[in-house]
């Protein structure tokens, strides 16, 4: 099996988690201002509302960290090349993998636009991209 | 109570009871702000035949007085976006109480034309009844037509009721509310 450097781990998991968090309010923020009709879309009833619940909101970051960190241990050998261009096939492989099946399948379910699904496929590959810059620096 | 007044008081003669019908074009506008961007939700059509008596009494100190009220359904409001019309209608708590109710109580004096007249109101809305003075614009220029037009800052914690929320509190609509009344009438008979 492969040697575990926990230190290195820990590290890129909780630099990792706070760029997210710290994007997720950026890109919400963002896309207020760039596409405010759109964002509109996140006060219909299909999405919770504030309450409870909101601190699984908060943990996602970490969540999709520890799920990209995992990734990148497991596979971080066959990504070869400067830190941009690992940190960007990281990112395609979790849009491809993860992201387009359970956003398929989201829209299928769910009554939400089009617009909204290809809005957060291309906050997830950011996100991932962000990650795997982050892992690619820290622990390569 | 107005019958009850007259019969032992027969001094004073009883006010003059007027029949008016709301008419269709009566407009009852919602207008918020979320800190994305602005809404404004509106009944379509009022589609209620509801039918209130204006009782104009002589003595000129009081104010006229009102029977009756409107009943607005909740499913009447559209605000120009799907997601929000019916997130409106969740958060005005459209399947448990489905009407809006206005009773109007009463109004102080106008003559004709254009005129400023202060009326006292109860808007019942989620099945709490809230008492409010309006500042209305009396439109009163044709002998069978009657209109009134307000409007009246308003806030969701009124009618206990909570605005829209989501994200984690990222996307909320604002506390505060402009209610605008535009209440048109036709003479009954």
């Amino acid at each position: 099996m492969f040697a575990i450097n926990w230190k290195k781990v820990l590290l890129s998991l909780s630099i990792s988690s706070v760029v997210l968090l710290i994007m997720s309010f950026v890109m919400l923020k963002l896309s207020i201002y760039l596409f405010p009709v759109l964002t509109m879309e996140y006060l219909s009833p299909v999405f919770r509302s504030a309450g409870k619940m909101d601190w699984l909101y908060y943990v996602h970051p970490l969540i999709i960290s520890i799920a990209l960190l995992w990734f990148w241990e497991r596979y971080k050998g066959i990504f070869s090349g400067p830190c941009i261009l690992r940190a960007f096939e990281v990112a395609l492989v979790y849009g491809i993998v993860a992201m387009i099946p359970v956003l398929w399948l989201t829209f299928s379910a769910i009554d939400v636009s089009l617009q909204m699904i290809l809005t957060w496929l291309l906050y997830g590959f950011i996100q991932a991209f962000a990650a795997g810059i982050v892992f690619a620096k820290l622990n390569p | 109570m107005i019958l009850f007044h007259f019969l032992f008081n027969p001094g004073s003669k009883p006010p003059v009871a007027e029949k008016w019908i709301i008419d269709r074009n009566s407009v009852f506008t919602i207008e918020g702000k979320s800190n994305v961007a602005p809404f404004r939700c509106q009944t379509t059509e009022y589609l209620n035949n509801d039918t209130i008596t204006l009782f104009r009494n002589e003595n000129p100190n009081a104010p006229y007085s009102f029977s009756g009220g409107l009943k607005i359904l909740i499913r009447w409001f559209d605000c120009e976006q799907q997601v929000m019309t019916r997130e409106m209608w969740r958060t005005l708590k459209e399947k448990e109480k489905p009407e809006m109710k206005i009773n109007l109580i009463s109004i102080t004096r106008f003559n004709q034309h254009s005129q400023k007249a202060m009326g006292l109101v109860d808007i019942e809305l989620a099945g709490v009844t809230k008492r409010c003075e309006i500042l209305f614009e009396v439109h009163n220029g044709q002998p069978k037509l009657l209109s009134f037009s307000g409007t009246r800052q308003m806030c969701f914690a009124d009618f206990k009721l909570k605005p829209p929320n989501k994200l984690a509190g990222l996307i909320k609509v604002e506390e505060n509310l402009m209610v605008r009344f535009k209440i048109n009438m036709k003479a009954a008979g």
